[in-house]
């Protein structure tokens, strides 16, 4: 390959440009591998403590895993497709539904959902660093796990400042020390406790019915699976097949972060007051020294996660027009800035609003799926404009009005105000049918079906956004024959205007 | 700024003094991203799409198992 083609390839993969069948080189393996380390973090542990609030462990542990399932139908359908035939990112097979400057609300949700994952994990540093000096006999004062999270995002600014070359093969290692902690986490409860407790023990904070238990069970991992939209289209771009894709993205997303959310859920269970969260029940179940081991490994897997979390925050960034500019080291300041006074001031209210998080990813996520999945399976006929994907001008395809689809909009706020009516993430009260549907399916359906309706009524008859094959067949020919040539006087029809009309 | 404006920017800017190998660059990387999407509408270029019979598997993997799970789940 020549330094030009090198540097081409460089270009299109930074800037999320197509790439050809012929450029992508992961083989199904790298994509697994790439996949289980992003889902497998400690983030983990507390995704899997927030079902222990609503179910006991056999039936947690089939929600736990029905959910993570479920919630990857939604991401392979809405982006293995398009992502994979085109070799383009998420964010930008988004500009068909959103248009070419709307698609900006993509890059927002993106920035957003790792922004939080990142905060989560910069918090769960600063616990760790709190338990280990109770390890120590030492009693910290309050704000040392807000001190310590700071230092944590310093720590990460510090090893991304080389640039970000370096870091792409810090999730496999990191995954590995995880699963590992996972496994010893679960080996630690197991011996300590013994399986009878954990079988029979209650859930810690259930609802009346039996039936929103379950709902929310499901719920919680649906809401968190539909958070990899951000990175999946990343990783599909990068492999040829989109056949060969498909399994390692259920498995590796999916599950993944299905089974390593089981150790959480059973110390949840066993340890009520730990909602699942290691840094809390460590010292308590392996002794001194043991627990203050793990706690490092903790922060050394924590460390690992957000280093690769900021740098995708970052490349996210650099999407946008004015941040593009900015130095490298300038970039990842501006992708943790909201962490430092998050992290620094209200460490503990926010890792105790995790559910609030949760729901976030399902009502921004959800919506956007269920846009990309009608429009791209139900009105595009899986075939995209590749120019005008970014074609700004005002001949561009996906152009719409200054560069926004309404229709996109609209239905995006549909499915979010479906969810929040379904499910109140600040308070997690549910209305029927959340009991037999949960929150987030039925607002990947709602936004889908309001998009597809919208587009019927406004975006075809308006002639924006590239349907004109879904315009009426009479009104498409005597459109062509308005922009077709002018005929000569007395000449047959041209072929494109038929003498029908 | 993006390819897409650098591109037009060049068009318009591109015979100022001092900025001529910017805009030399940018012209390149919009003349790089047309190509690719040229390219990317061909059919041997683009990525090998999903199955029918893929879909039918996802369908059993994402929809019927976790029934089933639930189902069992409840019976309990």
């Amino acid at each position: 390959m020549s330094a030009h083609e090198t540097s081409a390839q460089h270009a299109a993969l930074q800037n999320g440009w197509p790439q050809t069948r012929q450029e992508r080189h992961w083989s199904g393996t790298n994509i697994f591998g790439t996949a289980i380390a992003t889902a497998i973090a400690t983030w983990c542990f507390i995704i899997g403590g927030f079902v222990s609030f609503y179910l006991a462990a056999a039936p947690g542990t089939l929600a736990v895993l029905a959910g993570s399932l479920i919630g990857m139908l939604f991401i392979v359908l809405a982006l293995l497709p398009v992502c994979g035939k085109y070799g383009i990112d998420s964010a930008v097979s988004t500009r068909p539904q959103f248009g070419v400057r709307g698609s900006l609300l993509s890059v927002v949700l993106i920035y957003g959902s790792t922004l939080g994952w990142n905060i989560i994990l910069f918090i769960f540093m600063g616990r760790a660093t709190n338990s280990i000096l109770k390890g120590f006999g030492v009693h910290p004062p309050g704000w040392v796990t807000g001190a310590a999270g700071v230092a944590g995002i310093l720590l990460a600014l510090l090893a991304l400042r080389r640039g970000p070359e370096s870091l792409k093969d810090f999730g496999p290692p990191i995954a590995v020390l995880t699963l590992v902690l996972g496994v010893v986490v679960m080996y630690l409860l197991v011996h300590k406790l013994g399986v009878q407790k954990l079988l029979h023990a209650h859930a810690v904070a259930p609802a009346a019915s039996r039936r929103v238990n379950w709902a929310s069970g499901v719920e919680v991992l649906v809401a968190s699976n539909l958070s990899w939209w951000a990175y999946t289209g990343g990783i599909v771009r990068n492999g040829p097949s989109a056949r060969k894709a498909m399994w390692p993205l259920i498995t590796g997303l999916g599950l993944g972060v299905g089974v390593g959310s089981l150790a959480g859920f059973y110390a949840g269970l066993v340890i009520p007051t730990s909602g699942g969260d290691p840094t809390q029940f460590l010292i308590q179940t392996g002794g001194n020294v043991i627990g203050v081991i793990l706690l490092v490994f903790v922060i050394i897997a924590d460390l690992g996660t957000v280093v690769v979390g900021v740098y995708s925050s970052a490349i996210g960034l650099r999407q946008v027009a004015g941040v593009s500019k900015l130095s490298w080291n300038a970039t990842t300041l501006l992708a943790v800035l909201p962490a430092f006074v998050i992290v620094g001031i209200f460490p503990d209210q926010v890792f105790d609003r995790f559910g609030t998080f949760l729901a976030f990813l399902g009502v921004c996520f959800g919506p956007v799926c269920g846009i990309q999945i009608a429009d791209y399976f139900l009105l595009r006929r899986q075939t995209l404009d590749a120019h005008g994907l970014y074609d700004r001008t005002r001949a561009g395809a996906y152009r719409y009005w200054a560069g926004f689809n309404p229709v996109g909009f609209v239905s995006f706020a549909a499915g979010v105000v479906v969810y929040l009516y379904l499910l109140d993430p600040v308070t997690y009260s549910s209305r029927t049918p959340f009991e037999f549907l949960g929150a987030s399916i039925p607002s990947v359906f709602v936004a889908g079906l309001v998009y597809y309706v919208g587009t019927r009524l406004v975006l075809v008859p308006a002639r924006r956004g590239g349907y004109e094959h879904l315009e009426p067949a009479g009104r498409a020919l005597r459109s062509q024959r308005r922009i077709g040539p002018d005929p000569q006087p007395g000449a047959a029809s041209t072929a494109t205007v038929p003498d029908t009309l | 700024m993006n390819a897409e404006d650098r591109l037009h920017r060049a068009g318009v800017d591109g015979e100022l003094d001092g900025r001529a190998v910017l805009e030399h660059d940018a012209a390149s990387e919009a003349t790089e991203l047309a190509r690719r999407c040229s390219l990317i509408e061909e059919l041997d270029l683009q990525g090998l799409p999903l199955l029918r019979r893929d879909y039918v598997t996802l369908v059993v993997a994402t929809v019927l198992i976790p029934i089933v799970l639930i189902i069992v789940g409840n019976l309990k």
